[in-house]
């Protein structure tokens, strides 16, 4: 019994702890996004609220929470309602199964560093996903505005098809690591990490991952230029704040699956490895912050056009050369 | 009792609590991105790198006005669009915040007429007033940061928050009524008992006018060419007495056509002629009904510019119609183009067409009474009846069922304006998507209506220059040169060589400082944010060349009726020198991100295509004419202002399409950088205005010398100059396309009818074509490639 409880605490403290870092970070995030996007574009950004702007995301966070809420009159309330929170779940559940470090021992008893190793991590990450696109499709649908609905759907259809490549160009990873848990798939990695041996995979899993995370260039759900917000178009206060923090929540938990996946996760020398994970996953969220900086966004029928008829089959052909490899 | 009781123990809470949530709200207010005119394109640049409105966390500009707090009312509040400003600022969650940018938004401001609401205060409560026309970026920030004061300073929003009563947040003055809380007299308060002088019924005359004891010469006129002559011929041959040509013109030859002959005659010049008159250039109505010599003329006068590609000339048809409610033949089976510019008079004159496709109002609302351009209809906000909050909420804009009232099955009817991000101003498209594709698209303008043809009828000659700054408020100074030199014309003032090149100096800077927000805006509208900043970059060196001599930015108002308003001040080489110096590598930047980047070729390469057949027959000009592979440049095909001087090209592209219209501009830039280093290094020494006092504001030093000088230094200075009686159209190449100005005078200081031939009226009606079967995305880009802007299609 005293074990169960003592595991139970030790499970509610690494909750807390991953839950409070990913939300302060998926904040400061938006600070490094802003500040950086500023020095893109020749200005300084935020630098008013507190040095070097470093209280902006929390002025943001109590305005949006003192903001009105309003639900459109002919909106689909219960569903509009859940959407924002929908994606926001998704995002932090899927960070539930990465490692953030090898098993620690503490007061005798081994703590892995992870919140849960399950056997099927990486269905249990795609599962999670899968659902996150309900948020963005059912808010898109449930606000009764023709922009929202347009959003929604684009959503929806982009988030499917690039679902297929993401899973696809996971597919020889797992072949070389013989698992589907996270951790032995990092494990797997002590020597060399997997980047080496499957560049294209890499790339595949890269562009499919921005394109999952609704960021220029693959922003149509939201393409401000075209569908004014996009699918969330109507919410106001911090119900769009959940879209906003689900959408960074969603680009770290990218960064760790990127780098669980192709970096060698929390592997690295001299750091250890929860600083090492972090520096992996600013390291990508930076690197998508710098392309939204960079590029324009592609039409509609080009991004479903690069999904699948070039992400999908080069998974296809990289599968079953990597299996060729494995056999050989 | 007991909850009361527990509230006072947390009452010593709420102070600092309001505190905290002041200082997040001051410094997160997120404007919405909403502009109505001139002065949003100040706005957008508090955005940009010099001013840099992000460091106060205000640079997160909402799309959706769910999602904002503070609206900045950036220009100037259309009757046709202030119900939906109202609308919007009701869809902003509580609290908002609201500062009135620019005279138009602060009071009506220049636009005392009949289209302007005189101040948005009339229809939205407002926290900050920034005046200016438009304010500098500078007093945006400054407007903010008084906000943030006010917020800071004022606010107790922690009782409002928690449901307790009392408190206080967001805006909260009264939305004002004209007339009761608010002065009417378009001059400000303190005018109380002297009444203002002139309507537009009765214009600002003296009992037996002033003017007519001024003496000045007849009207310039010209010789016409052999060819002109010899069309007038066979022209009298072929239609006999029912078409005259009229023995003396200022610009071109002028036919007087009888109703019943015009339409053959129309089509014999389009397509038999020995000359073919491929293009509408302008249709357009004078009410004659004010003319002093009032038998001499008919109740109306119709009258039919046409342009011939080649040989480069023009012509004028003048068709006199008579009775209450005049009608016409429709020739929009003639030139398609024809369908908007018959609207127009119908709306604006009540000229009835016969068979016409759909004539209704096009640039008034809908419920809209009487026809503005009549000079019985009044042209000041002031002499018509308050706008009131009342109005603001029940004339909303039709439905688009209105305008698409057979979509096809399961298509989904989206209205994209009169308010979005992409449209470039206030324009409603209305599209028909199946899918995303667009099966029908219409539009609807007008909501950018300044009445600035009727304001033309009432300011002196002078007085109306600042107003054609603002026809095309990012081609500044470009914008005068049309208008004066129509005057000029008319007139027969000569320009001194040192005032041609001035303009040309100026024109070019414009142009180029146009096509930067072209490039910077077109790359947003394909999704990328950043070049949009690097143009505004090299924006602001441009301008700040325009400052330094015209004193300036947007609306520099520098031209004057025979030269330019000041010589040039010291250092403006070395500022335009290093300029030119620079930009050509900042070019290539552009190139490098822009027409480089295959998704950008992938977004624009043969999208939104246009053939030169159909680009012609529709009006089409400037760049937009240019990328369908025609080399037609007026600068070069009619040249003025000294444009032969200059050594430069035409740069066209055959495609028609996005992708060509844009690199038709960046082209078109290396151009202009060209003439202008040529206009430098060439300037030539003498004065920078006529000496024909008679019409410009003497030199002060002559003023003091000698008295001819000094009484027409009075004269000009009170009531303005005279200019003869007649007509004159003279139409430059300002960097959108072709823009007009059709000169009427009755021989007074101010002109009879001032017609303004806008390139965007054409350019934005052929959208349709470009537009169908395209999808909503590629509908932004070729928003975005076409370059429009609004008061130069509603004016």
């Amino acid at each position: 019994m005293s074990n169960w409880i003592a595991g139970f605490i030790v499970l509610m403290v690494k909750i807390a702890v991953v839950l409070g870092a990913l939300l302060l970070s998926a904040a400061y995030l938006v600070w490094a996004e802003r500040k950086l996007l500023g020095r893109l574009q020749v200005r300084l950004g935020p630098n008013r609220a507190g040095k070097f702007g470093l209280l902006q995301p929390i002025a943001d966070a109590l305005k949006m929470l003192c903001k009105e809420d309003i639900v459109p009159s002919a909106a689909d309330r219960v569903i509009f309602l859940l959407a924002p929170a929908v994606v926001a779940l998704t995002a932090l559940l899927m960070f539930a199964v990465v490692p953030f470090g090898p098993p620690i021992v503490l007061w005798g008893r081994e703590v892995p560093q992870v919140v849960s190793d399950i056997n099927v991590a990486l269905l249990y990450v795609f599962a999670l996903s899968t659902l996150g696109v309900y948020g963005v499709a059912l808010g898109g649908w449930a606000s009764n505005s023709k922009f929202a609905l347009l959003g929604g759907i684009r959503g929806a259809a982009q988030m499917i098809s690039y679902e297929l490549a993401l899973g696809l160009s996971l597919i020889p990873v797992v072949m070389m690591a013989g698992s589907f848990s996270l951790v032995d798939i990092v494990n797997a990695q002590a020597e060399m990490p997997y980047i080496v041996f499957q560049p294209v995979a890499f790339a595949i899993f890269v562009i499919a991952a921005m394109a999952e995370s609704k960021r220029i260039p693959f922003d149509l759900p939201e393409a401000e230029n075209e569908l004014g917000a996009g699918f969330h178009t109507e919410y106001s206060g911090m119900r769009f704040g959940l879209f906003f923090i689900g959408e960074y929540v969603h680009m770290q938990v990218l960064g760790a699956l990127t780098a669980v996946f192709f970096l060698g996760g929390w592997r690295g020398p001299l750091l250890p490895g929860p600083i090492w994970l972090f520096i992996k996953i600013i390291l990508v969220a930076l690197i998508m912050i710098w392309i939204r900086g960079t590029l324009p966004r592609l039409r509609y029928d080009q991004l479903m056009a690069l999904g699948w008829k070039v992400l999908i089959p080069a998974s296809l052909v990289n599968i079953l050369l990597t299996g060729a490899f494995l056999l050989v | 009792m007991g909850s009361e009781k527990r509230l006072a123990a947390l009452e010593p809470l709420f102070h600092p609590a309001d505190a905290v949530i002041n200082w997040a709200r001051s410094r997160s207010l997120w404007p919405m991105f909403f502009g109505l005119s001139c002065c949003f394109v100040e706005e957008a640049t508090v955005i940009t790198a010099r001013y840099d409105i992000a460091r106060f966390g205000a640079e997160v500009f909402r799309p959706s006005p769910r999602q904002a707090d503070l609206l900045i009312v950036s220009g100037t509040v259309f009757k046709k669009i202030a119900p939906v400003v109202l609308r919007l600022y009701e869809q902003m969650p509580e609290p908002k915040w609201v500062i009135s940018m620019g005279s138009c938004s602060n009071t009506g401001g220049m636009y005392d007429v009949y289209s302007v609401v005189q101040g948005v205060n009339q229809i939205l409560p407002v926290d900050v007033y920034i005046p200016g026309c438009p304010p500098r970026p500078e007093a945006v920030l400054q407007g903010l940061t008084m906000l943030q004061k006010k917020i800071d300073g004022q606010e107790a929003p922690t009782r409002r928050i928690f449901h307790l009563g009392g408190g206080s947040q967001g805006t909260e003055t009264p939305v004002l009524v004209d007339g009761q809380t608010k002065s009417r007299d378009p001059r400000g308060p303190g005018m109380a008992g002297t009444a203002i002088r002139g309507t537009s019924a009765t214009p600002a005359g003296f009992p037996d006018s002033r003017s007519d004891l001024m003496w000045t010469p007849e009207p310039h006129r010209i010789t016409l060419g052999e060819r002109e002559k010899s069309l007038a011929e066979s022209l009298s041959e072929r239609f006999g007495s029912a078409v005259k040509a009229r023995p003396a013109t200022s610009d071109m030859l002028t036919l007087d056509v009888d109703k019943d002959q015009v339409k053959p005659l129309l089509r014999y010049l389009k397509s038999e002629s020995p000359v073919r008159f491929e293009r509408l250039e302008d249709l357009t109505v004078i009410d004659e009904s004010a003319r002093r010599e009032r038998p001499a003329y008919p109740d109306f006068s119709l009258v039919y510019h046409l342009l011939s590609f080649d040989p480069a000339t023009r012509v004028r048809l003048k068709v006199p119609l008579y009775g209450d409610i005049p009608f016409t033949e429709s020739v929009t089976d003639i030139w398609p183009s024809a369908n908007w510019y018959e609207r127009e008079a119908y709306d604006m004159f009540g000229v009835r067409f016969e068979g016409h496709p759909n004539l209704s109002r096009i640039l008034m609302p809908s419920d809209w009474e009487g026809h503005p351009l009549r000079k019985s209809h009044p042209g000041r906000a002031t002499d018509m009846a308050p706008y009131t909050r009342k109005d603001a909420a029940a004339k909303q804009p039709l439905d688009a069922g209105f305008y698409i009232q057979h979509p096809g099955e399961e298509e989904l009817v989206l209205n994209v304006g009169p308010h979005h991000v992409s449209t470039h101003g206030l324009l409603r498209y209305i599209a028909s998507l199946d899918g995303e594709i667009i099966t029908q698209l219409k539009m609807e303008i007008g909501y950018h209506h300044r009445g600035a043809e009727k304001i033309g009828e009432r300011q002196t000659w002078h007085q109306f220059i600042p107003y054609t700054d603002r026809v095309d408020y990012l081609a500044g100074a470009a914008n005068n040169l049309p208008y004066v030199m129509s005057v000029e014309q008319l007139a027969g003032i000569r320009v001194p060589e040192r005032a041609q090149c001035i303009r040309v100096l100026l024109s070019e800077l414009f142009r180029l400082s146009n096509h930067l927000v072209f490039v910077g805006t077109f790359a947003h509208d394909l999704g990328a944010m950043t070049p949009t900043f690097y143009c505004f970059r090299e924006r602001e060196m441009i301008l700040d060349i325009v400052e330094l001599i015209t004193g300036g930015r947007l609306h520099p108002s520098w031209f004057r009726i025979g030269g330019v308003a000041a010589d040039l001040p010291a250092g403006w080489k070395e500022k335009v020198d290093e300029f030119v110096r620079i930009f050509p590598k900042k070019i290539d930047e552009y190139e490098a991100l822009i027409t480089k980047n295959p998704i950008i070729r992938a977004r624009a390469v043969g999208v939104g295509r246009i053939s030169l057949a159909d680009a012609k027959e529709w009006g089409v000009s400037g760049p937009n004419l240019r990328a369908c592979g025609l080399e037609w440049d007026l600068r070069k095909k009619f040249p003025y202002s000294g444009y032969e001087n200059y050594d430069f090209d035409i740069p066209t592209a055959t495609g028609g399409d996005c992708f060509d219209r844009y690199m038709v501009r960046v082209a078109e830039m290396r151009q202009s950088i060209d003439i202008i280093r040529q206009a430098t290094a060439n300037m030539p020494e003498g004065r920078c205005i006529t000496d024909d006092y008679r019409y410009v504001v003497p030199k002060r030093a002559d003023m003091l010398k000698d008295i001819e000088s000094l009484i027409h230094h009075f004269v000009n200075v009170t009531r303005g100059p005279k200019i003869p009686r007649g007509e004159a159209y003279v139409s430059c190449e300002i960097p959108r396309g072709e823009q007009g100005y059709y000169t009427v005078s009755d021989g007074l200081g101010y002109a009879y009818r001032m017609r303004i031939r806008s390139p965007g009226f054409p350019n934005v009606q052929v959208l349709p074509m470009m537009a169908e079967g395209w999808s909503i995305s590629d509908l932004i880009a070729i928003i975005g490639s076409v370059d429009y802007i609004l008061p130069d299609i509603d004016r």
